[in-house]
């Protein structure tokens, strides 16, 4: 008989409550990701008082969903994973303390799952056959880093952005350009009609021979301030172009980083992961430059890219088999490190 | 019908179990480690020690504030968690209720205050009685200045408990003069027997709600939406 393997897992981070069921931990029988963005959506961003408020209230009835649409009671489960850090600590508290009380109840094993750790697992969701040692690169709202990862539970960041992530920096030239949420979709869309040659903007730590750190408050501000500058001349910018030149700007140095790293490691596969990863255009020059290598790219199916309880779910899978489980004193840890 | 009762919305953590006759056992901790910590093994070890197995549970009672907003969501998803776990209802209790069953046959008026902190507290006022505490007024958030004037409306007795700081209880203590009566310290805290002690009376007065109906009671709006307020009124006027 093939031994089966449910796990549920949690995720409430940041501004999204999600829970899902996978199975031996690569088939997704179900992902349910509620989105707050509506109730942040007058403040600018996340507010969060508001995310826990939320994550509080929805918790109970997303997991209800996430049990139905994969078909599966809560007794036929083998395993609770949830997230426990990074993130807004009264967001991952909810979770937590929901997946504790739970797993008590239940007599399941509780998986604590690192956040970042949780989105290259998305990968192992793809169909596609990892193996060890991998690399990837982690590149989304609050994250930018390439990480190798020796075997499960061994973890190495190699590379990592000294300022802003990547994802930051596209919602705020998205909101610089009013632009709406979430940016990183919008300018990605809006830069396919755009001359990426139309401005040219700093490819921040680019020379520093062997560096694989990213730095982008560089760009960030070069952007923003260029928005300034034509409306102070009264300039209506091409919103498309400075689109595009942007995004070109911030995929060059995501593309070379990657490749730098590669070589430096010689793994014969590359993963992406985070929201960032489901960006067209690196996907795009990504591929083709790694065909020419004749490395294969991995990548999570949008879904899985942004924040969702499927990849926590997945990494809970391989935690419970190497018997990596927590105990319930297990907190949440706001500023977890992933090594 | 044996309940399970949490408190973790002030410093106090605790869980007790029991039913509407007796208390079986109750947990306090009283520290400044974070509840989340102590939450869970807290209940695990009273359930054990009380030789208590969890599916013998029919419901819990839950502590849904006022008072620290992680505090009350630590321990309302607990609840919610061990409730959608063990397939049970729950009753919530106000925390400002729950403090004032600890002096149910007080001849004269009850005031129980929390530290609300930004100069506030958390405070209603009760009666006391054969029946239980009467709510005379109903929950706020004030300052020690308001809840002082407010309270010079009545010419009786007043006894204080919760967890308010010691400059506090001075500044009313020489608003109330005599009138002022404070419970000892041994006394005055959250516990959970006492959300045991309302949650038994309002699940047999009106029964049990699924876990999806309890909902906080935060009484402050988040510091986000205050401002956001304030600026639409200032453009307003
Ligand atoms: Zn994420």
């Amino acid at each position: 008989m093939i031994r089966k393997t449910l796990i549920l897992g949690l995720e409430t981070s940041c501004d999204d409550t999600a829970a899902a069921v996978v199975l031996n931990g690569r088939n997704v029988l179900s992902s349910v990701v509620s989105s707050q963005e509506q109730f942040h959506r007058r403040f600018g961003g996340i507010v969060p008082e508001i995310a826990s408020r939320c994550h509080l209230d929805y918790i109970n009835p997303v997991i209800d969903e996430a049990l139905s649409k994969a078909g599966v009671a809560l007794s036929d489960l083998d395993g609770i994973a949830v997230t426990y850090g990074p993130g807004l600590v009264g967001s991952l508290l909810v979770g937590v303390s929901t997946a504790k009380a739970l797993a008590y109840t239940l007599d399941l094993p509780l998986m604590a799952v690192n956040h970042l750790e949780g989105h290259i697992y998305a990968n192992f969701l793809t169909g596609t056959v990892i193996t060890f040692p991998l690399l990837c690169l982690v590149v989304s709202g609050g994250h930018t880093s390439l990480i190798y990862m020796h075997d499960h539970g061994r973890m190495e960041t190699i590379g990592r952005t000294r300022d802003d992530a990547a994802g930051e920096v596209f919602d705020k030239v998205a909101r610089a350009l009013g632009l709406g949420f979430p940016g990183g979709a919008i300018i990605d869309r809006l830069a396919q009609q755009g001359d990426a040659e139309a401005f040219n903007f700093p490819r921040a730590l680019m020379t520093e021979e062997g560096k694989l750190d990213f730095s982008f408050s560089g760009v960030k501000t070069s952007v923003l301030n260029c928005i300034q500058r034509e409306a102070e001349k009264g300039n209506k910018v091409n919103t498309a172009d400075l689109a595009a030149a942007f995004q070109d700007a911030v995929v060059d140095v995501l593309v070379e980083k990657s490749l730098l790293a590669i070589r430096k490691k010689g793994t014969k596969q590359f993963l992406l992961a985070g929201g960032v990863a489901a960006n067209g255009e690196l996907r795009r020059r990504l591929r083709q430059r790694l065909a020419n290598e004749e490395i294969e790219l991995v990548y999570p199916p949008a879904e899985l890219c942004t924040d969702n309880g499927a990849m926590i779910a997945s990494a809970g899978y391989f935690y419970l088999h190497q018997g990596r489980t927590a105990p319930w004193d297990l907190n949440a840890i706001p500023n977890l490190e992933l090594d | 019908m044996l309940l399970l009762a949490l408190d973790t919305t002030t410093r106090v953590c605790s869980a007790a179990l029991g039913d509407t006759e007796r208390v079986w056992g109750e947990y306090l901790l009283n520290t400044d480690n974070t509840h989340s910590q102590r939450l869970m093994p807290l209940i695990i070890s009273l359930l054990k020690d009380a030789g208590v197995h969890k599916s013998r549970l029919q419901g819990v009672a839950v502590c849904v504030g006022p008072g620290s907003f992680t505090g009350i969501r630590i321990g309302m998803a607990t609840a919610k968690g061990l409730c959608l776990g063990l397939n049970i209802p729950v009753v919530g209790v106000m925390t400002l209720d729950a403090l004032a069953e600890a002096c149910i046959f007080h001849r004269g008026l009850i005031c129980p205050v929390l530290n609300a902190r930004k100069n506030q507290v958390y405070t209603a006022l009760y009666r006391g009685g054969p029946e239980g505490p009467v709510m005379v007024e109903g929950a706020a958030a004030l300052s020690v200045e308001e809840l002082c004037r407010k309270l010079d409306a009545f010419h009786e007795d007043i006894i204080f408990l919760g967890d308010y700081p010691v400059n506090i209880g001075e500044i009313i203590r020489n608003a109330l003069g005599e009138r002022y009566r404070e419970m000892p310290y041994s006394s005055r805290l959250n516990r959970a027997s006492l959300v045991l002690q309302k949650g038994a009376r309002i699940w047999a007065e009106s029964g049990p709600i699924s876990p999806y109906a309890l909902k906080p009671f935060y009484i402050r709006i988040p510091e986000a939406e205050r401002k956001l307020q304030k600026k639409s009124q200032g453009r307003m006027s």
